[in-house]
């Protein structure tokens, strides 16, 4: 059941009326019912885990908060290995028993949570079925945001003060949410796979229009989703995460991890960077190397056990390792060099958009070889025949207008806004009438 | 709640490793509210303040803390010597 499906907007429509029809105590039992029903239709082993996983980390957050100093950490060694031993077995033990659906996802909630009381930041919840709603919340469950406690466990305890204002929001970001999905990155995939699927014979352009149009459709498949998630919950009156900050308009390659995919990078930052820092912190600038690159390969095998993925990681470790550690020289330097600030700021805006891309074949291609052939055919001629193959003239008159209409979306907010019925309306439309009706997942959902 | 006394120190600290005078702290202050606090400045945050302050901070010391008020808070119990 995925979001862009008739069976979802069924099941969500039905679980909002039993949501604002139950008395507001019991509210937080319809969702938590509704959210494994919906985990129920994704296969009774993912439901399974979830529920293990749940109730261990219940049982281990009260443990953590019931036990002597000197044993919390002990009690959250635990509990780290645990998540981390159910997250590898589903994603990297290929026997196919375990069925993956945001175990990535709702793993990193509970180690967030676990490490949360052992800092002492927020108390063990005590209330099993809201603590299990923390975890299973169904708009959130596949693909993230990845909630903090201290964010989310309130608001699944408050669950249910009806505000007409923050439906229509919730509305309104479903249908972004899907026009970004169903009409444009389902669109430039077809582009992106004439690419990548098969990569043998194209030259230099067509592999460059294959990876942009690729690094695309990653963005709008994605935040796509999250606006649907996050339109979703306001639905339910609840509030979560922004994922995504107009990543491409980065100036820097740490700067695009602080836009990028955001609830998962703050993690990453908080759980991981700021802890291996703060333990190596005598060695200087060694230990921003070592923090930046372990971090980083985390991320990218979080993607998948491949080399591609490492690389990936290795490769994004590099650049931030760099860029920490000369930003302060760089900026010196141009400052010195008198070069007009749009200048300054276009060009690293084209720079870090070019590394980051540059990573994403590795993200992309279906082996090693293929990145290779990539890399090694970039100065090869090719052309742009291969839009127009793709394309007829009205697709891509389609798609033209729908990424204007997002790249200036903010500006065109003051005049879009004066007829706000007409521009969701039309929005809407494009979403029932020029969206891909194949059954593509989100690509996030394999993660 | 850390004292004046301590936030004003903070403060020079501050002044000193972002190499801006014109730094004034609160205590809801985070990351995001000063200019080139990164990473690497934080790790060069926590050295200057354990300098200045002739005290150690542990990881969890600096995991825990989600803005300059606790940051000072930490500081302060640190000063006067409890764990």
């Amino acid at each position: 059941m995925t979001f862009y499906s008739h069976q979802f907007f069924l099941f969500a429509a039905g679980a909002w009326a039993a949501f604002w029809l139950a008395p507001a105590r019991f509210r937080w039992a319809i969702l938590l019912a509704c959210s494994y029903w919906f985990c129920l239709c994704l296969g009774w082993r993912a439901t399974a885990l979830l529920l293990a996983v749940s109730l261990a980390s219940y049982l281990l957050g009260l443990s953590i908060a019931g036990v002597r100093e000197s044993r919390r950490f002990s009690v959250l060694s635990l509990g780290i290995v645990a998540d981390v031993l159910a997250r590898v077995m589903v994603k990297y033990v290929r026997h196919g028993w375990v069925a993956a659906a945001g175990v990535s996802f709702y793993v990193f909630q509970s180690l967030s949570y676990l490490i949360d009381i052992y800092l002492e930041r927020i108390p063990a919840e005590r209330h099993l079925g809201r603590f299990l709603l923390y975890l299973a919340f169904f708009p959130k469950l596949m693909q993230g945001p990845i909630e903090r406690a201290e964010d989310l466990l309130p608001q699944c305890q408050a669950a249910g003060r009806f505000d007409r204002g923050r439906m229509i929001e919730g509305v309104q970001l479903v249908i972004l949410g899907l026009f970004k999905k169903a009409v444009i990155a389902d669109r430039l995939a077809f582009l992106a796979n004439a690419v990548f699927d098969k990569i043998d014979g194209h030259g230099g352009v067509t592999l460059l229009i294959g990876l942009y149009a690729y690094c695309l459709q990653l963005y709008l498949d994605f935040s796509g989703y999250t606006d649907v998630a996050r339109g979703v919950g306001k639905l339910f009156g609840i509030e979560l995460r922004e994922n995504f900050n107009q990543p491409f308009l980065a100036t820097t390659v740490p700067d695009f991890w602080r836009r990028w995919h955001m609830s998962f990078t703050a993690w990453l930052r908080d759980y991981l960077f700021t802890p291996i820092m703060a333990q190596l912190r005598a060695l200087g600038t060694t230990a921003v190397i070592i923090a930046a690159m372990t971090t980083f390969v985390v991320c990218g095998l979080w993607h998948g056990a491949g080399w591609g993925f490492l690389i990936f990681g290795a490769l994004h470790g590099v650049y931030v390792s760099v860029s920490l550690l000369t930003l302060k020289k760089r900026d010196l330097f141009l400052s010195r060099a008198h070069i007009p600030e749009a200048a300054v700021l276009w060009a690293r805006r084209v720079v870090t958009f070019h590394l980051v891309a540059a990573a994403f074949v590795f993200f992309r291609c279906a082996s090693l070889g293929d990145a290779a052939y990539f890399f090694s055919h970039l100065w090869s001629g090719g052309n742009s025949s291969i839009i127009l193959r793709t394309f007829s003239p009205i697709e891509l008159g389609i798609l033209g207008l729908s990424l204007l209409g997002l790249g200036f979306g903010r500006s065109l907010r003051p005049m879009l806004l004066r007829y706000p019925a007409l521009f969701w309306a039309v929005l809407a439309n494009a979403v029932i009438f020029l969206g891909i009706k194949s059954d593509a997942p989100f690509l996030y959902f394999r993660f | 709640m850390a004292g004046t006394q301590t936030m004003e120190r903070l403060c020079g600290v501050f002044r000193t490793v972002f190499d801006d005078d014109a730094i004034v702290l609160r205590a809801e202050m985070t990351a995001a509210d000063v200019d080139g606090w990164d990473s690497l400045s934080h790790v060069n945050l926590v050295l200057a303040v354990e300098n200045a302050f002739k005290i150690r901070l542990s990881t969890k010391d600096i995991m825990r803390c989600r803005n300059v008020g606790e940051f000072a808070d930490v500081i302060e119990r640190k000063s006067a010597g409890s764990p």
